[in-house]
């Protein structure tokens, strides 16, 4: 199917906070309550419109164990978007945080979009960390955030929408460079670039440069 | 390391040995192998090839059509060994013989060995050329596109060290003419080449060809025009090498190219949108294959190699076993089979090969793994059988088990047709499960299989149960109704039901309209102090509209109830007289008693009693007792009506006379109760605080009581989610089988089985025994006598040791520290069965 806009994503966290079941709810739309251990990296992928375009989000699902982490740091380079995933009943995966965002700025490039998820809001009876900490970590580090449940399927789609929104907004005002595919960000045959930093807009050999759908 | 080898493991496959193959009597050493198979257009293969080449420069030919047979021939042209070799799906063999002193040059040849099928003794080489090359050859890969097209294509690619590959492409003919082409593709050695028919663009055929270096992958687009265009490199890494590739099957919509790396197993798409999946299979990787949905993986170990078969849609082990001196691994004819060749003193041939459907289904059952055996039923066509039916009844019941009703009512309603509706219906009759009856029997009746009327009367009924529910509850939200004196019975709230008929005199009349006096006073007997503690001034309302509607004449068994209330009591009975003109004496020295109490607690004047006295015809010696008894002193001009003497009081009581204590004392002569006045005081008054006491403790216990019913009623009627996802006990990720306790804690089997041999949960055992030491009894034995100084102790017994009170801190710290499940399992040397998996952080490794 054709897009014009591929976004390429990047889950982690801790283990064990949710990021197999946030995915499995965005692209299959079910919850699954006994998931086996992400072992390595799981993949998914879903079409979705923004501005009237068909954009591809391609998202790595990574294993949020320690063992894992030399295999999942290959994958943010080429990541758009980030979604970094703590669990609001356990406190723990909130204090690993600022781990996992120097992880991710250290090794992505400088412009992904990283949307703070605190998982697992249907158990507020056992939450640990209220939602103000998480909007105050989200402020303090610039991060977008929100709270969702993977399993009521609360604020999953928004959670991707936005982020995808995020990217597609930097891209218009070009702070992206989209021919670099490094970026996590692909060019499809749909798209119709608008601001001059996009191939085809102004510059030779933009056009056909695009992939194949 | 952590790897895929943590999924659930359930041996699908059997390695067999095949005996009779004609490779036992193969002594050499095998240099090179291949192999092909052949598909029909349903995806199933008809036959397989495999082609060993040994150190003599034989090739030894495996057909496998309906038995296996062997074909052994040596190439004419060359007399060294075969260095590398490649097998078409339509039989066409291409051979490299190169000579380790000369690198830089290499013999290729075609065989058609279409001529060893029809039984001939000599395959049919049809090319054979030497060629220059600038390295040596590392891989080669020959693929025939087309089919029976005419337009059919014919290519050879052949790797070399530097990274550059030759590469003929061009259509087939009788005689094939080699042509190759000598491309630059990377800098590392060329270790996979996949060819891969995609698409056609303007009456063109295109193709894609991956090629595996060491340090990179890299996609060309080729065509039927012999157009050879670099299209993308999916990835490059210099610090890990590639040692292996395949193209996978589709996972979901999209299929990818699989590289073998040290740490892992990376796709990647092959439309060079960017990486897949990964699976964490440590280890060289000699051989990977994907079919169907199952990734071979072979790892080269020290002794021996690791042969690993994984179910990667269903993330499941299927196979998983380490042989000595593997040689190759090819695919076999059967569906996902393959050939396993080892080489110990002679070739050895063993075919790995699923196990039937049902057998799969008997192993997947007893791990209880249902879903993954509904997808397994489902993807060999059976999703809708009767036996699939039975395995999702059992799914079903195991979800309703774990309390998943509306998934297991899902996978109920999947079986109708199919599984007798009793086995179903009996599971939902509880009253909790009603919608989801409802629904069950919904989706029964609408398919007409063998509908009973006894099934239409449930339906019904389930029905008016979920309608009764609604209505009930319309009922209690609109207070204008009320019920009758039964239906107040069975109540969760009686009182409440009183409070809303209170509203309306008329209605809690009609409550009790039919009801006798002594089911009334049952009722309040049970009910009373609980209404008392909710609102007592509603209670008193009850009692006296009862009392004015003369449905209490006998009103002393209810001033028993509320005894310890004075105050309730005189006003019951205040308006009791008023009633009652009648009534009693009895009753109005009892109010006499209440009205006493009421003055000596200063609720009431003297004056009050004075009048009380006055207007009441009661006896003087009985009210004086009653006064004496309250030290109230009657005035003198009280017209107290008696016809006794009022000098001398004289206790002529024969109850007295009847009392063990007393009696004998009046036995003596001379003695007369007037002496015995201070020590019945006494007696009064001390069993006047005990009976005080015993009603405090009564009341106490009720309350406890009451609390209990609470909670135990919350227990009942509150289902208990579970959705630990992680151990308590090693902090890991739940996996089965895990044992949940209804305090919500729960453990793998095994950290229950390795550390405690209880079948309580041991966290909540921990901590009661931690509570029941901090309690006053065992805090006042270790603390001193200053109370000031026992509350500061309270407080820093926790946090910090006072100056002088430091050892009773630490006395109460250890003692915690001992209580405490977590800190005490590590100073008892606590075991965790994962504990091989991480290091002294709790890191995995």
């Amino acid at each position: 199917m054709s897009y014009a806009y591929l976004f390429k994503y990047i889950i982690i966290g801790d283990t064990g906070v949710g990021k197999s079941c946030l995915l499995l709810q965005f692209t299959d739309k079910r919850f699954q309550p006994v998931h086996d251990l992400t072992i390595g990296v799981e993949f998914g992928a879903r079409m979705i419109t923004i501005d009237g375009k068909q954009i591809k989000l391609q998202i790595w699902d990574t294993a949020g164990q320690e063992a894992f982490r030399s295999i999942t740091r290959s994958y943010y380079r080429g990541a758009a978007g980030a979604l970094l995933v703590y669990d609001i009943t356990r406190r723990e995966t909130f204090n690993h945080l600022t781990t996992w965002l120097e992880d991710a700025r250290q090794h992505s490039n400088s412009n992904m979009v990283i949307m703070l998820i605190g998982n697992k809001s249907d158990l507020d009876s056992r939450r640990e960390v209220k939602k103000e900490e998480g909007e105050a970590f989200a402020r303090e580090h610039g991060l977008v955030f929100m709270e969702t449940s993977a399993r009521t399927a609360a604020n999953v789609e928004e959670a991707f929408i936005n982020t995808a929104k995020e990217i597609y907004e930097k891209i218009q005002e070009g702070v992206f460079d989209i021919n670099n595919e490094a970026n996590g960000i692909k060019i499809g045959q749909q798209a119709t670039p608008t601001n001059p930093a996009l191939p085809g807009s102004g510059g030779a050999g933009g056009a056909a440069n695009s992939g194949c759908c | 390391m952590m790897s895929v080898l943590e999924w659930k493991n359930v041996e699908l496959f059997e390695l067999r040995s095949i005996n009779s193959s004609g490779l036992e009597t193969i002594k050499a050493d095998i240099t090179a192998h291949c192999c092909n198979f052949t598909k029909t257009i349903n995806n199933t293969l008809t036959s397989s090839t495999t082609v060993l080449c040994d150190l003599d420069g034989f090739v030894h030919v495996i057909f496998e059509n309906d038995n296996l047979r062997t074909t052994s021939f040596k190439c004419p042209n060359s007399q060294k060994p075969v260095k590398l070799c490649a097998l078409t799906t339509n039989h066409l063999l291409t051979l490299i013989t190169q000579d380790d002193a000369d690198i830089f040059s290499f013999r290729i040849e075609v065989y058609d060995l279409k001529n060893l099928m029809k039984k001939e003794k000599h395959a049919c080489c049809i090319s054979t050329e030497l060629i220059r090359s600038t390295s040596a050859a590392t891989f080669l890969q020959a693929e025939f596109m087309g089919d029976q097209n005419p337009n059919a294509i014919f290519a050879i690619g052949i790797g070399f060290e530097k990274g550059d590959l030759l590469l003929h492409f061009g259509k087939i003919s009788s005689k094939v003419v080699l042509n190759f082409r000598r491309h630059i593709i990377g800098t590392g050695s060329i270790n996979g080449i996949q060819f891969e028919g995609n698409s056609m663009v303007s009456d063109i055929k295109t193709y894609n060809m991956f090629v595996t270096c060491l340090d990179g992958i890299y996609c060309l687009a080729l065509n039927d025009k012999g157009s050879v265009e670099f299209k993308s490199v999916l990835d490059t890494n210099k610090n890990v090498d590639n040692h292996c590739s395949t193209i996978s099957q589709p996972i979901g919509s999209e299929s990818f190219l699989v590289a073998g790396r040290d740490d892992a197993i990376y796709c990647f798409t092959r439309d060079g949108d960017g990486r897949g999946p990964c699976y964490a299979i440590g280890g060289m990787k000699k051989f990977i294959s994907w079919i169907g949905h199952y990734l071979i993986v072979v790892v080269n170990t020290s002794s021996d190699s690791l042969v690993i078969c994984v179910d990667v849609e269903n993330k499941l082990i299927v196979f998983h076993q380490r042989i000595k001196n593997l040689i190759c691994v090819g695919s076999g004819k059967g569906r996902n089979s393959y050939y396993i060749i080892t080489k110990a003193e002679a070739l050895n041939i063993f075919m790995l090969q699923e196990h039937n459907t049902a057998t799969k289904v008997q192993r997947l059952l007893a791990k209880s793994m249902y879903d993954n055996t509904l997808r397994l039923l489902e993807r060999s066509g059976n999703a809708n059988s009767r036996n699939t039916s039975y395995v999702r009844l059992k799914f079903g019941n195991n979800l309703l088990m774990r309390g998943a009703v509306s998934s297991a009512v899902e996978e109920f309603e999947r079986t109708i047709g199919l599984i007798k509706p009793y086995d179903i219906i009996s599971k939902l009759l509880y009253s909790r499960h009603n919608n989801n009856l409802n629904r069950y029997l919904r989706n029964l009746l609408k398919t007409n299989h063998n509908r009973t009327v006894e099934q239409i009367k449930l339906h019904e009924r389930c029905f008016h149960r979920e309608s009764l529910s609604l209505r009930i509850q319309q009922f209690w939200s609109s207070r204008s109704h009320f019920c009758d004196f039964q239906q107040l019975l069975v109540h969760d709230n009686p009182f409440l039901s009183l409070v809303n008929a209170q509203s309306k005199s008329e209605n809690l009349i009609s409550i009790f309209q039919n009801t006798e006096e002594k089911e009334i006073l049952h009722f309040f007997q049970e009910h009373g102090r609980e209404f008392l503690a909710m609102n007592s001034s509603m209670l008193l309302e009850t009692l006296k509209t009862l009392v004015q509607n003369c449905k209490i004449q006998n009103i002393l068994p209810y001033l028993i109830i509320f005894s310890d209330l004075d105050e309730f009591c005189t006003n019951l009975l205040v308006d009791f007289s008023k009633e009652q003109i009648n009534s009693d004496e009895g009753l109005h020295y009892y109010k006499l008693l209440h009205y006493l109490s009421l003055w000596r607690d200063k609720k009431l004047s003297s004056q009050t009693i004075h009048k009380y006295l006055k207007q009441t015809p009661l006896r003087l010696n009985n009210t004086l007792i009653i006064c004496k008894a309250f030290f109230f002193k009657i005035e003198p001009n009280n017209p107290i009506n008696d016809d006794t003497d009022q000098a001398t009081i004289t206790c002529l009581d024969t109850n007295l006379k009847k009392s063990k204590s007393v009696a004998p004392l009046l036995s003596f002569p001379g003695t007369k109760v007037l002496y015995l006045r201070n020590l019945m005081v006494n007696k009064f008054f001390q069993n006047r605080e005990e009976a005080k006491t015993d009603l405090e403790l009564i009341e106490e216990l009720r309350e406890t009581i009451q609390s209990t019913n609470i909670l135990l009623s919350q227990f009942t009627s509150n289902p208990i989610e579970f959705r630990n996802s992680c151990c308590d006990q090693c902090r890991q990720s739940l996996h089965m089988p895990s044992v949940y306790f209804l305090c919500q804690h729960s453990f793998h089997m095994d950290c229950i089985r390795c550390n405690y041999d209880t079948k309580n949960c041991f966290i909540c055992d921990k901590n009661i025994k931690c509570n029941s030491f901090i309690n006053y009894d065992k805090i006042d034995s270790i603390i001193p006598c200053d109370i000031i100084e026992e509350v500061s102790n309270l407080f820093a017994s926790g946090l910090v040791g006072l100056k002088n009170c430091k050892n009773v801190s630490d006395k109460v710290n250890d003692k915690i520290y001992n209580c405490d499940p977590f800190i005490n399992n590590f100073k008892n040397n606590y075991k965790n069965p994962f504990e091989e998996n991480y290091d002294s952080n709790f890191n995995c490794f």
